[in-house]
């Protein structure tokens, strides 16, 4: 009789709580927001190598062209050079015929 | 007209969340999130847990949308992946040894659990009857005679055979009504 009584009593506690408001509203404010920057955060986290590859493109780039234009100046500095040294070499000869009379 | 403003369906939310579409994934968390918030509620000690528990049931759901056949609705397979984060938080309590203290509440079932008692006292005195429960018992007996669940659904839900819902449904209700019971006797 008295299990009887406790299983009645029990179904009345559930019943109860099933009536309980378990939460507070507010707590699902702005729930969607909190959830995609969790989201947003996992996922750069974990972004495979690729994709880092794919967003480090322009420095490459930038380092190509700069290169290129390193190795284009000095070609064009080394050019000067040569002429200079020839153009020296031309005034020695000027010098020396003027000063032979030659 | 009335049909461009219809709802989009879940499965077009999915569809669309899958090419990579955040705003329709949104759409879906907002959708679902009350029913999540609800069942969650009942297996957590505060809401810094309810919060966290919600967030990591739709980043698993995010991180396996991939997973969903669409042979369900949608909200089954919601139930199942909270149920699945509701039993593996009531695990991790229990190893942690980690219970509601129980001052200040008194357990009984020769209190009056009448009509008239209020449902927040009522869920005080069950929720720490609940937790010196096992988790598989704690889970049978909320998703059974909180959620209002059928012995199928839990089945469905949990993985485990209908018989064996039943069974640990009846071993769990006695040993609530023990845990009730003794403490009145104290």
């Amino acid at each position: 009789m008295e299990t009887d009584s406790n299983d009645d009593k029990l179904d009345r506690l559930f019943a109860t709580v099933r009536k309980a408001k378990l939460y507070k509203a507010d707590m699902e404010y702005g729930f969607e927001t909190r959830v995609m920057a969790k989201i947003l955060a996992k996922r750069e986290r974990h972004m495979p190598f690729l994709l880092w590859a794919w967003r480090l493109i322009p420095v490459f780039v930038s380092i190509v062209i700069l290169l290129g234009i390193w190795i284009y100046e000095s070609r064009y500095s080394s050019m000067i050079d040569l002429s200079t040294i020839t153009g020296i070499g031309s005034e020695e000869t000027t010098l020396v015929t003027f000063l032979t009379g030659e | 007209m009335n049909a461009l403003e219809e709802a989009p369906t879940d499965e077009r939310l999915i569809k669309a969340a899958l090419s990579g579409d955040d705003e329709s994934f949104a759409e879906l968390v907002k959708r679902h999130k009350r029913k999540v918030f609800n069942m969650v509620a009942r297996f957590v000690r505060n809401n810094y847990e309810l919060d966290d528990i919600c967030q990591e049931v739709f980043i698993k759901v995010y991180q396996n949308l991939r997973k969903y056949r669409g042979d369900a609705p949608f909200e089954h397979w919601l139930s199942k992946i909270t149920t699945n984060a509701c039993y593996d938080k009531l695990r991790k309590q229990r190893r942690e040894g980690n219970n509601v203290p129980l001052e200040n509440v008194t357990l009984s079932l020769r209190d009056p659990v009448s009509e008239e008692m209020p449902p927040d006292e009522a869920w005080e005195i069950l929720k720490h009857a609940l937790a010196k429960l096992r988790s598989e018992d704690r889970l049978v007996i909320t998703l059974l005679n909180l959620e209002e669940r059928s012995v199928r659904e839990i089945s469905a839900l949990t993985g485990w055979s209908e018989a064996k819902v039943k069974v640990r449904a009846f071993r769990a209700r006695k040993e609530l009504k023990r845990i009730l019971e003794d403490n009145n006797g104290n």
